[in-house]
């Protein structure tokens, strides 16, 4: 069954209101889907598949109205489980272990290692100057909490930053948590926009 | 209740039971406060991750179960980047501190203090013996009364150090003994998935399970057909219950649509199951024959009759 771009969107308007937090929550969901398939014994197919699967049926039931009596996460578990019980009937008698390859027999040496490795430090430095840019655009007041905020988190004080602010320390996550979504949101396009140029 | 950062932490490295993992999704889909904990708790575990804080095995979890999406790499990466950058801004503000440190100390000291110090000294030395004597006791009193309020204080101060130490104790043998709470919890674990693994290997496919969920299957044509393949002795349904009332014992009766009774059984009990609560029914195989069914479960209420529960039609197919 495939995801399409109807059905991912039912799902993301069900999950959240918001439709970037809504995908940060599938996100969280297709992980543990992942986990939970790749725990599974006479899986033929990789677990990102069978956690795909589960996802689109789940998204297209929702996009046909089904009314979901319980909750969205009782209703994935549902699906999940009848999807595995289905893959272990077909699967079963598949000969295993085709494509497993003994590691003596994998190749040593990685003739575009050092190439790699070189395009990986290139990434890396603009990556940093990406991030560092980002970070100038944030206001003087965020700028200032999110320093100070990862200097204590650093030397295990922020239960004293929380009493000097007046706040709770979950408060303090929280507001940092944002301003660090802030800043990623922005090194995207950033890096998009360098590796056109 | 908000779970806690340790259950989410266990969720986000795939270490929590499908029924706790089933629990926070649930909670977190609908609750905005829950999610927005949960996003701090992941930015905790990757810069724990990104710090080498986590212990081995967690850091063995992490790779394996939490960085599975690109998405998830990249989170990693951008950790790396952003505390390169806090790294780099915070030496920039030592550097200012250090440089305004050293001006400061560069500078020379007033000229005035040097002279009110040779003045006392003259004053003191100045040929006034009785004064010059009650002066120097009055010092020599202030000096014993500065150096004892001294000794007091570093005796306090030893004091405290002393009682962080004992609640350090106290906290890290508190640790020692969850860690081994924790790690006799995975050693269960592992056992019992070794003896279900055993288990499974050995046994013969004769048992077929199915998962009946009224509200899930129904108009769903594709969830209704159960396949039972030649040699299955045994169908095992397992009837997910909708209602939350409890009933001493539940009757199951299986009619084709037509209205046929096949097969029934009374005195059947609720047992927990991975979604709350379920009857577990075996039948024969030979009692499914290709057909359009509709299992009905009903509950023995105390007047002594039966309150009608749910329906979970289905259809068999022979392979």
């Amino acid at each position: 069954m495939e995801l399409t771009q109807e059905t991912h969107k039912a799902l993301l308007a069900h999950l959240d209101a918001d439709e970037n937090r809504a995908k940060v929550k599938l996100e969280f969901i297709y992980c543990n889907l992942v986990v939970f398939f790749k725990h599974q014994k006479n899986l033929l197919a990789d677990p990102e598949d069978y956690a795909i699967e589960t996802i689109s049926r789940v998204a297209e039931r929702i996009q046909q109205g089904v009314n979901i009596r319980k909750s969205l996460g009782d209703f994935i578990h549902g699906v999940k489980r009848i999807l595995l019980l289905e893959k272990w009937r077909n699967e079963k008698k598949t000969p295993k272990d085709i494509d497993r390859v003994p590691i003596e027999f994998h190749p040593v040496v990685d003739p575009f290692e050092e190439e790699n490795e070189r395009d990986l430090n290139e990434w890396e430095r603009q990556r940093c100057e990406c991030t560092r840019q980002c970070f100038e655009k944030l206001s003087p007041e965020k700028s200032k909490f999110f320093g100070e905020f990862q200097e204590a988190k650093e030397q295990g004080g922020l239960d004293e930053l929380a009493e000097r602010l007046q706040t709770t320390r979950n408060a303090l996550e929280i507001r940092a948590c944002r301003i660090r979504a802030e800043v990623k949101s922005c090194v995207k396009p950033c890096l998009k926009s360098r590796q056109k140029d | 209740m908000q779970p806690n950062d340790k259950i989410m932490i266990e969720y986000l490295l795939g270490e929590l039971s499908e029924a706790e993992q089933l629990r926070l999704e649930n909670q977190y889909v609908s609750d905005d406060d829950c999610f927005d904990r949960l996003l701090a708790t992941q930015d905790t575990l990757i810069d724990d991750y990104v710090r080498n804080r986590l212990s081995g095995s967690d850091r063995e979890k992490f790779e394996k179960y939490f960085l599975i999406t690109p998405a998830r790499r990249e989170k990693v990466e951008f950790a790396r980047a952003l505390r390169q950058v806090m790294a780099e801004k915070r030496d920039v503000v030592e550097a200012e501190i250090a440089k305004e440190q050293a001006v400061t100390a560069a500078q020379p000291e007033p000229r005035k203090r040097i002279f009110s110090w040779q003045s006392l000294l003259r004053f003191i030395l100045s040929p006034r013996p009785a004064f010059s004597f009650a002066l120097v006791l009055l010092l020599a009193g202030s000096w014993l009364f500065v150096q004892n309020f001294g000794l007091r204080a570093h005796l306090e101060q030893i004091e405290r150090e002393r009682l962080t130490l004992q609640q350090q104790v106290t906290h890290q043998r508190e640790q020692s003994q969850q860690l081994q709470e924790q790690l006799q919890r995975e050693m269960n674990q592992r056992a019992a998935l070794e003896q279900e693994l055993a288990k499974s290997s050995h046994a013969q496919p004769v048992m077929l399970s199915f998962v009946l969920t009224p509200g899930l299957l129904r108009g769903t044509e594709a969830e209704k057909r159960l396949v039972i393949p030649p040699g299955a002795t045994q169908v095992q349904l397992q009837l997910d219950l909708e209602t939350e009332a409890e009933y001493k014992s539940y009757r199951a009766i299986l009619r084709t649509v037509s209205g046929d009774e096949v097969w029934s059984q009374g005195m059947l009990k609720a047992r927990p199951s991975d979604v709350g609560k379920a009857i577990f029914l075996i039948l024969p195989a030979t009692v499914l024959a290709e057909d359009d069914y509709i299992l009905k479960l009903s509950g023995l209420n105390p007047a002594g009759g039966f309150d009608e529960l749910s329906s979970y039609p289905f259809s068999v197919r022979k392979r």
